[in-house]
């Protein structure tokens, strides 16, 4: 209990006075009367007094004596402050991004150090009656804890738990330490947790990153000489179809300079492999681009790579994919080729370039094309007697129904001739095909109906007759358009390259976007086949739902496969980079730390109690006074 | 002490008159009828003619008709002599003037009644163990009047033995008028003695306490230490240390209240009066409510 008044104590004195009032007031105060006759004949009526009185008294002189007391203490505002009601708190978090895996003097990583120091730590605030809170900012940031057990709020009680949840942080083959950011901000939202409970508290950042110092949270920082030489970035550029590889790397906290030995596979689309080097001055932590500029216009994999004794080594080598391009092809087959087509498929074959390779061939059944191992197929007016079951298949204006198409068709309405009497369509279903595409644009002036579509999604009408219907089925991906375009206006209006991108796109999806990605990193992906599998550092999973998300926690080269309807299995690689961030060691972070309110200055105002308990004494001492006077 | 009684006071009272015992002799020549037979017109029996009696006063007209001599007896009126015995101790003027002069307004008013139906009137001074005559017998106005301006200059002081200065008195008479006692009665000595003794002189007694608010009800509180004016230092065993509380308040009221009974009862039983009046009450009321009530004054 403090006072914010300490002086209003002095009315402690008043308990003094009174005792010396006790002590100096006579016993008896002298009264003149005519006479004490009738008093002497009183006491004869008057009852036997309870020997109690004394006690009364007693009680009566203490009850004064606390009032006193309690009266001097309001005086003084007595108040209990936060800091005598609740313990004082740590909140440790130990930063578990990776270039806490750089390994110091001592031979072991700056992680397993911070967790050491902060074992210690824990032991010391614990000795000293306060209670500890250790989160881990990982990937995602949480309390350290045991199979049972968080180290949320710990007191030595827990003594034991503690050193094992924090011992389990840097046993072989722990994990705790991420090739990844570390969630500082999660971690800061998990203080506040314990802020709500007790804003008492001091929170301490373990890392080796430098922050901004904003004053609420103690950086403890435990890097010491690390040094660390980096491959940062390497980008392929292509410049007049040939490839240039820039390359920027750095050496933090040492002046060296780095032999960059770059590695190409696959080279032109040939066997044989390419290798370079060259020397980056890496001075006063800056970075330095180096450039390989050795006339590839395709590869198969590039790996980049540095010869350095560092401290960190997990970010001394990069690699490259998706240097080739894959090839689809493209059968478009009608005895009346019209241009339409073929200006969309050029176009396609541009709009997608830095995806596929793709390769037209324009045929007519009468030249019996060999009708497999092609992607994409598209029939106009004449059919195949069966339909391919290696790629994708567009049929438009049937003039035959093959085999194994699977649709009923009515014979084909045809307007009167007179272009007010067209048809206009309307959209189905709603369809990632039919993105962007608004089918009452669309009019036609023939079209066949179709009566029967079992499996197939109409994504278009014309009346209540389905006239464009969609069939993905893992041996089936079928799109029929039951009108010609010779009697139609699509051919001429947006809608129709926008159709034909979407089917490509429906249909022929990107596996991924991109082939690098940091550690964590959100990696889309999509698949042509029913299934794709994925395989690398400690991941090896298949997938069968797309789109798909996935995050790779390791870096590393993952390999991604799948068995397309063309029966040929397809895999791509992706390198799972250290994020640059990571490896650049002399940075500075901002740090936005929780808010922790300042304790308030009076936590439990105590004057209103001890007005309560002036009263009670005070009632008490006059019940008292009452009843001695009975 | 602010006297209580002056000319307009005393002009009031001459409408009326002292109201005493018929079988009460006294003396001749005064304005008090009586059951003796005297001189006076007033008609009031008839007796047989005996040797010796007053042939003037045979009622011929009975003696027409029952051949006997009868004689015609009228009422007397005779004088009688109020004694007034006044209290003079310390409980009586001390602690409050008001209560002294009450005291002895009544006397005095009582006295007055007596001078103006032409009794005999002797003021007692209760002083200790005596009862000292002040003025001697007061016959007449003036030496009434004279005898009052020493009764105002009365000192209250020391004790007073009510029993021994009323037995004790040289001329307590007998049956010849009435005796009045003005005390508080808050005395050891055994008034009842007066009393008796003086019931026992055949005289008509009224006692009148008179007491102060204080007295009747006291207002002070917690521990005291009561110092009795009448005591003669604080080592007397008649002050004492007591701790007044509502309880002892309450006991006080209640003694006070039986001891009063007691008084009325007793006076009761010998044929006296008793009135205890309150010094505060204002004194003409007081007069004329209570002695009236009581059929003292009429």
């Amino acid at each position: 209990m403090k006072f914010v008044t300490p002086l209003g104590l002095l009315a402690l004195l008043g308990i003094a006075v009174l005792i010396l009032i006790y002590l100096l007031k006579p016993n008896y105060q002298q009264k003149f009367v005519s006479s004490t006759f009738v008093w002497n004949l009183s006491l004869k009526y008057k009852k036997k007094s309870i020997p109690i009185s004394k006690l009364r008294n007693l009680l009566i002189i203490l009850c004064q004596i606390l009032i006193i007391a309690t009266g001097a203490f309001i005086l003084g505002q007595p108040f209990i402050s936060a800091s005598d009601t609740q313990k004082a708190e740590k909140i440790v978090i130990i930063d578990a991004s990776a270039s806490m895996l750089a390994i110091q003097a001592n031979g072991k990583t700056r992680f397993e150090n911070a967790v050491l120091e902060v074992k210690k730590f824990g032991q010391e605030v614990m000795e000293q009656q306060e209670l500890i809170t250790v989160i881990l900012a990982g990937k995602e940031a949480d309390y350290v804890k045991t199979s049972d057990y968080n180290i949320f709020r710990t007191d030595s009680d827990l003594l034991e738990k503690y050193n094992a949840a924090l011992d389990g942080l840097i046993a072989p083959n722990n994990t705790a330490c991420t090739y990844g950011q570390a969630d500082i901000d999660g971690a800061m939202t998990l203080a506040e947790e314990v802020i709500l409970e007790n804003p008492n508290i001091e929170i301490i950042l373990y890392t080796a990153t430098e922050y901004v110092d904003t004053g609420k949270v103690v950086i403890k920082n435990i890097s010491d000489s690390e040094w660390n030489a980096a491959i940062l970035e390497c980008n392929p550029i292509k410049k007049d179809n040939y490839y240039i590889f820039e390359v920027e790397v750095a050496s933090y906290n040492k002046n060296m300079d780095l032999t960059v030995n770059l590695q190409v596979d696959g080279v032109n689309l040939e066997e044989k492999s390419l290798n370079a080097q060259e020397i980056a001055r890496c001075l006063d932590n800056n970075t330095v681009v180096i450039t390989f500029d050795e006339g590839i216009y395709a590869y198969q994999n590039v790996q980049v790579y540095i010869q350095a004794d560092d401290s960190f080594i997990y970010d001394n080598s990069f690699y490259l994919y998706g240097g080739t391009k894959e090839t689809i092809n493209v059968l478009y087959v009608s005895p009346l080729r019209n241009n339409f087509f073929s200006g969309i498929l050029m176009g396609l074959h541009d709009m997608l370039r830095q995806r596929w390779n793709i390769v037209i061939k324009e045929v007519s059944l009468e030249d019996n094309p060999d009708l497999s191992g092609y992607d994409f197929y598209i029939f106009e007016h004449e059919m195949p007697r069966t339909l391919p079951n290696d790629g994708i298949v567009l049929l438009v204006n049937l003039n035959n129904i093959p085999q194994n198409l699977g649709l009923g068709f009515g014979g084909r309405v045809t307007n009167r001739d007179r272009e007010e009497d067209d048809f206009v369509l309307a959209n189905g279903m709603s369809h990632p095909i039919m993105a962007n595409v608004n089918a009452a644009n669309i009019i036609v002036s023939q079209y066949m109906p179709v009566l029967s579509y079992n499996g197939f999604q109409p994504l278009m009408y014309c009346g209540t007759d389905p006239v464009f219907l969609v069939k993905n089925e893992p041996n089936e991906k079928i799109a029929v358009l039951s009108f010609s375009l010779n009697r139609s206006n699509l051919p001429v209006i947006v809608e129709f390259p926008v159709l034909m991108y979407n089917l490509f796109d429906y249909f022929l999806p990107p596996t991924i976007t991109k082939y690098v990605y940091d550690v964590n990193e959100s990696v889309n992906l999509n698949a042509r086949g029913p299934s794709l599998s994925i395989n690398g550092p400690g991941l090896d999973e298949t997938f069968n739902i797309f789109p798909h998300k996935i995050s790779a926690s390791v870096w590393g080269t993952y390999t991604l496969t799948q068995m397309p309807i063309s029966g040929i299995e397809i895999s791509e690689d992706i390198y799972v980079r250290i994020t640059r961030a990571e490896s650049e060691f002399v940075r500075t972070e901002s740090l936005y730390p929780p808010f922790i309110p300042e304790p308030p200055s009076i936590d439990w105002d105590l004057v209103l109690y001890f007005a309560a308990a002036l009263v009670a004494f005070w009632f008490f001492e006059r019940l008292l006074h009452l009843k001695g006077d009975q | 002490m602010k006297s209580l009684i002056n000319d307009e006071f005393f002009s009031r009272l001459e409408t009326l008159a002292l109201n005493f015992r018929s079988d009460l002799s006294g003396f001749f020549g005064g304005k008090h009828r009586t059951r003796s037979y005297g001189q006076t017109v007033e008609f009031s029996d008839f007796r047989e003619y005996m040797f010796g009696d007053d042939i003037r006063r045979i009622d011929w007209n009975l003696y027409s008709r029952f051949e006997k001599y009868f004689l015609r007896l009228f009422t007397d009126e005779r004088q009688m002599h109020a004694q007034f015995f006044l209290d003079c101790s310390a409980s009586m003027g001390k602690p409050n003037p008001q209560k002294a002069a009450y005291a002895i307004g009544i006397a005095a008013a009582l006295g007055f009644l007596s001078i103006h139906n032409m009794d005999k009137v002797s003021f007692k001074l209760i002083k200790k163990d005596t009862a000292e005559d002040m003025s001697g017998t007061i016959v007449g106005k003036n030496t009434f009047f004279k005898s009052i301006r020493d009764l105002e200059n009365i000192e209250f002081k020391d004790e007073a033995d009510i029993e021994k200065a009323v037995t004790n008195c040289p001329n307590p008479g007998f049956n010849d008028g009435l005796t009045v006692i003005i005390s508080d009665f808050f005395t050891q000595s055994n008034w009842k003695k007066a009393v008796d003794f003086l019931t026992f002189k055949k005289r008509q007694v009224m006692l009148i306490q008179v007491l102060t608010p204080e007295e009747i009800e006291p207002t002070y509180s917690d521990r005291m230490h009561l110092i009795d004016h009448e005591s003669e230092d604080v080592a007397d065993p008649k002050n004492m240390k007591i701790k007044i509380t509502r309880s002892l308040q309450m006991a006080y009221r209640e003694a006070l209240k039986d001891y009063n009974q007691e008084l009325k009862s007793f006076c009761a039983s010998r044929g006296a009066d008793f009135i205890s009046v309150n010094c505060e009450r204002d004194f003409e009321k007081m007069l004329f409510e209570e002695l009236m009530r009581t059929g003292i004054m009429v």
